[in-house]
C-alpha cells in the first residue's frame, strides 16, 4: 500500500457497471471514493471539496472531460488519471496537454488502475515536498545544480539536447510527457511538426542511459503520444 | 466487349478509304487564306508559261539563225510542255494558246500579224494547242495520282493511330479528343463530341462549341434522342451551324460527334466517313462504358463479398468469446460455493476472453479503417527498437513467459513509416507467434536490411502452415485450417498485407526448417535526413562540462 488508507479519490463516470467496478475496487483498496456522473456533477464535486486524485472519464454527458480537466486546472494540482474509450491518441494527447497527468484506455484491468492511481499520487506527492534540483530514483540521477547525469554511480556524457529533454521528463517524472510539450520545450513553439527529432534523440539518450527500449528501466515510451520518466 | 470491337473492325478499312476519295478530289476544306495562296500559285505558274513561250520565241527569231519552221513549232511546243509539267492543266491550255498566239505572229507569214495565208496553219495551231493541253493533262493525271497517293498515306496513318487510340482509350475524354484531333488533321474539320446528360456536356473539341447557339443545342440533342444526323445538311434542324452525328454503341446513344456547318454540305463520300467514324466512336464509347461498369460491379461484388465475411467474422470472433465469458460468468452467479480451483479458473477465462475480444475489436477497427480506401500511410522516421519495444511493452500482459526474443539490426534502427499501422501489423505478428508457437519454443522477431528494403521479420516454432495455404492465409479472414480456428488470425494477417500495402511494401510468410512459421513485413528503406534539425551543430560533450544555459 503506497497511499494513505481513506486517500480521496473523485470517479467521474457516466456509465454504472463501469462506476461499479471503478469504486468496489478502490474501496476495496482503501481509497475514499465520490462519484460524479455527469459534467454537472463533477464541476459540483471539484468545486465543493478537496481530492488527492481524480479519475476523469472524458466522455461524459452534459460536457467534456476535458473543460472539467481545464477547469480544475486554474486552481488545483490534484492528479488526474483520464479515461477514455476511444483508442484516439489526439484525445489523450489533448487531455494531457490540457494538464492530465496520465490516461488509461478502457477496457482495463484492475491492476493496470491501480497501478496508475498510485504512482499519479506518488508523483504529486513527491512534487509537492520537491524544491531540490536534483532528480534521483531508480539508478538515475540528473543533478540540475551541476548539470550531471549518473547512471548507477556512473557519469553519462550526453549532449546539451539530451540532457534538455532529460530535464523535461524529471520535472515531469512519472507523468507522461507528450511529443509536442517535448518538441516545444527543446526546439521552440515552432517545432511541432517535426515529432521524429524527439524520436530520434530519445532514442540516443535511451542508448547512453543504457535503457533498453524492450524493457524500460528509466524511460516508457506511451505508444503515439509520448514518454514517461518512470519513477520506483 | 471484345465482339464489339470486332465489329467495329470492318468499319475501319472502309473508313481508311473514304479520305482518298474526298481528298483526291480537292474537296477537302480550304480556308479563304489557302485560296489565296492558290490564286497566287497560279498567276506564278501563268507567269512562268508566258516567260517559257517567250524564251521559245527569242530562240526561234535569234538571227542568223537555221531553224526551220517545224523546229520552231518544235521549241514552242517544248515551252508548252514545260509549262504544263510546271503548273496545273488550266496553266497549261494557258501556255498552249500563248505559244499558238506568239507562233501564229512571230513566225507565221505574213509575220508580226495575227494573220496567216496558208490555211495549213490551222493544223498546225490546233495540233499545237492539242499536245500543250494532252501533254497539261498527263501532267495533272500524274501529279494527281501521286498526292493523292500520299494524302492516302497520312489519312490512313492518321486513321490507323486513331483506331489504335480507340482500342487502347479507357475514358470517353481520351476517345473524344482522339477524334477530334484526327479530323482537323487530316480533313481539317473542326469537330466536338458532346456526351449525353443533363445538360450535355462537350468533351473535346477542336475550334468549335457545338452548344453556342440554341438550335445547335437543339440539333445534338436531338440526335442523339433519334439516333440520326441532324443539323445542317441533313432534314432535320438543317439551319444549325453544326452537323451531329450520333454515337451510338450497344447500350444506345452515348453523345453526339458534331462537325462545323459546310463540313459536309459538299460531298457524300464526307458525310458517309463522318457517319462512320462516329459509329466507330460510339462503339468504343460503349465498349468503354461495359468495362467501368463491369469494374463498378466486380468492386461492388468485392465490397458485398468482404463485408459477408467481415460479418462472420465478426459473428464468430466475438461471439466465442462472449460465449465463454458469459458461460463462466453466469457459473460463478449460480453457483456460490464453487471449489477452488475450478473457482478461479473460471475468473481467468473470463479475463482471458475479455481481452481477446478487445483484440478482436481493435483489430476489426484497424481494418474497417484501413479499408475505408481513404487511407494514406503517415510516414516519418522513426526509431525501429522504440516501436518493437513499444508493440512488445503492450503485450506484456499476455506475453508472460514467452521467451521472446528482439533483434535489431544497427542498419534498420531508423524506418521511414507510419507508427501506428506499424505498430498493428507488428502486434499481429507476434501475438499470432505466441498464440500459435508461444509454447514450442522461442519467438524471434528480427528488424534487418536487405537491398533497399527494412524487414520485420517474426518466427516461431509452431505447428506453420500447410504449404498450398500459405498464400491464402494473408486474405482477410481466412484461417489456415479449422482446427487453428481460436481467434481471428485471418483478420491479423490481413492487417498486416494492408499496412505493407500502404507502405508499398509486402509481407510474405514461410514455413520454417525445423518446423514453425516465419512472417515477414518488409517496407522500403528511405535515407533519413536529420540536416534541418536545428540542433544540428549538436555536438557530444560531456555535460560536466557544460552550464550556463540551464532555463
Amino acid at each position: 500500500m503506497t497511499h494513505a488508507i481513506g486517500t480521496r479519490v473523485l470517479v467521474v463516470e457516466d456509465d454504472a457497471p463501469m462506476r461499479r467496478f471503478l469504486t468496489t475496487l478502490l474501496e476495496t483498496n482503501s481509497f475514499a471514493v465520490v462519484v460524479a456522473r455527469n459534467f454537472d456533477e463533477a464541476l459540483r464535486a471539484i468545486a465543493a471539496e478537496t481530492f488527492e486524485l481524480v479519475l476523469l472519464d472524458l466522455g461524459i454527458p452534459g460536457g467534456s472531460g476535458v473543460e472539467v480537466l481545464r477547469r480544475l486546472r486554474e486552481w488545483s494540482n490534484v492528479p488526474v488519471v483520464v479515461v477514455s474509450a476511444r483508442h484516439d491518441d489526439a484525445e489523450k494527447i489533448g487531455a494531457l496537454d490540457a494538464g492530465a497527468d496520465d490516461y488509461l484506455t478502457k477496457p482495463f484491468s484492475a491492476g493496470e488502475l491501480l497501478a496508475r492511481a498510485r504512482a499519479a499520487l506518488r508523483r504529486a506527492s513527491l512534487s509537492a515536498g520537491d524544491s531540490t534540483p536534483v532528480f534521483d530514483a531508480g539508478g538515475l540521477v540528473v543533478d540540475q545544480t551541476r548539470r550531471v547525469v549518473l547512471v548507477d554511480g556512473t557519469p553519462v556524457a550526453i549532449t546539451p539536447t539530451e540532457y534538455r529533454i532529460l530535464q523535461i521528463l524529471t520535472r515531469n517524472a512519472g507523468r507522461v510527457v507528450t511529443h509536442s510539450e517535448i518538441l516545444r520545450a527543446v526546439w521552440g513553439p515552432h517545432a511541432t511538426l517535426r515529432a521524429h527529432y524527439v524520436r530520434v534523440h530519445m532514442a540516443q539518450l535511451r542508448k547512453k542511459l543504457g535503457d533498453n527500449p524492450l524493457a524500460p528501466r528509466f524511460i516508457q515510451t506511451e505508444s503515439g503520444v509520448g514518454y514517461r520518466l518512470l519513477v520506483r | 466487349l471484345q465482339a464489339s470491337f470486332r465489329a467495329a473492325a470492318p468499319c475501319r478499312v472502309e473508313s481508311d478509304q473514304q479520305p482518298f476519295h474526298s481528298e483526291a478530289f480537292g474537296l477537302g476544306n480550304a480556308t479563304a487564306q489557302q485560296s489565296g495562296k492558290v490564286t497566287r500559285a497560279l498567276l506564278l505558274r501563268a507567269g512562268e508559261g508566258l516567260i517559257a513561250v517567250a524564251v521559245a520565241t527569242v530562240v526561234g527569231l535569234l538571227p542568223g539563225g537555221h531553224l526551220s519552221e517545224s523546229d520552231r513549232a518544235m521549241v514552242m511546243l517544248l515551252a508548252v510542255f514545260w509549262s504544263a509539267y510546271r503548273g496545273p492543266f488550266a496553266v497549261a491550255c494557258f501556255s498552249a494558246l500563248v505559244a499558238v498566239t506568239a507562233f501564229n505572229f512571230f513566225f507565221v507569214y505574213p509575220t508580226y500579224t495575227f494573220e496567216f495565208a496558208d490555211s495549213r496553219y490551222l493544223v498546225t495551231f490546233t495540233v499545237m494547242a492539242i499536245v500543250g493541253a494532252a501533254s497539261g493533262w498527263l501532267v495533272h493525271v500524274v501529279r494527281r495520282q501521286s498526292e493523292a497517293a500520299r494524302r492516302y498515306s497520312d489519312a490512313s496513318s492518321l486513321l490507323s493511330r486513331w483506331t489504335d487510340g480507340l482500342a487502347a482509350g479507357d475514358n470517353e475524354r481520351v476517345l473524344a479528343q482522339a477524334t477530334t484531333a484526327m479530323l482537323l488533321q487530316s480533313l481539317q474539320i473542326h469537330s466536338a463530341v458532346v456526351l449525353d446528360g443533363d445538360p450535355l456536356r462537350t468533351v473535346a473539341a477542336a475550334a468549335l462549341d457545338p452548344l453556342c447557339t440554341e438550335t445547335d443545342t437543339r440539333a445534338v440533342a436531338r440526335c442523339i434522342e433519334r439516333s440520326a444526323p441532324t443539323g445542317a445538311s441533313t432534314r432535320t434542324l438543317a439551319g444549325a451551324g453544326i452537323s451531329a452525328f450520333p454515337l451510338a454503341g450497344q447500350g444506345g446513344v452515348a453523345g453526339a460527334l458534331c462537325v462545323e456547318a459546310g463540313a459536309m454540305s459538299a460531298d457524300a463520300a464526307i458525310r458517309a466517313l463522318l457517319a462512320s467514324l462516329a459509329l466507330q466512336l460510339g462503339l468504343a464509347m460503349s465498349r468503354v462504358q461495359a468495362e467501368r461498369e463491369q469494374r463498378s460491379t466486380e468492386l461492388t461484388l468485392e465490397r458485398e463479398q468482404i463485408r459477408g465475411a467481415l460479418l462472420a467474422a465478426v459473428s464468430h470472433d466475438l461471439r466465442t468469446p462472449l460465449g465463454a465469458i458469459l458461460g463462466a460468468s453466469t457459473t460463478l452467479v449460480d453457483h456460490p460455493g464453487l471449489a477452488e480451483p475450478a473457482r478461479s479458473e473460471l475468473l481467468e477465462s473470463i479475463a482471458s476472453q475479455a481481452r481477446r475480444l478487445e483484440r478482436h475489436i481493435s483489430n476489426l477497427l484497424d481494418m474497417t479503417r484501413i479499408t475505408a480506401g481513404d487511407l494514406r500511410a503517415q510516414l516519418v522516421p522513426d526509431v525501429v527498437p522504440e516501436l518493437i519495444g513499444d508493440v512488445v511493452s503492450s503485450l506484456a500482459i499476455r506475453t508472460g513467459a514467452v521467451d521472446l526474443r528482439v533483434v535489431v539490426d544497427e542498419d534498420a534502427e531508423l524506418a521511414v513509416l507510419d507508427a501506428t499501422l506499424m505498430r498493428s501489423a507488428l502486434q499481429n505478428l507476434i501475438e499470432n507467434a505466441i498464440r500459435f508457437g508461444g509454447d514450442a519454443g522461442p519467438i524471434e522477431v528480427h528488424a534487418y536490411r536487405a537491398a533497399h528494403e527494412i524487414v520485420f521479420e517474426v518466427v516461431d516454432r509452431g505447428p506453420g502452415v500447410p504449404e498450398n495455404e500459405l498464400a491464402g492465409i494473408f486474405e482477410a479472414f481466412q484461417r489456415s485450417s479449422p482446427n487453428r480456428d481460436d481467434g481471428g488470425k485471418g483478420l491479423g494477417l490481413a492487417i498486416v498485407t494492408a499496412v505493407a500495402a500502404l507502405h508499398e511494401g509486402r509481407a510474405w510468410a514461410w514455413n520454417r526448417k525445423g518446423g514453425g512459421l516465419g512472417v515477414a513485413i518488409a517496407i522500403p528503406a528511405v535515407a533519413v535526413e536529420l540536416d534541418d534539425s536545428p540542433v544540428a551543430d549538436d555536438v557530444v560533450v560531456d555535460n560536466h562540462a557544460t552550464g550556463g544555459d540551464d532555463e
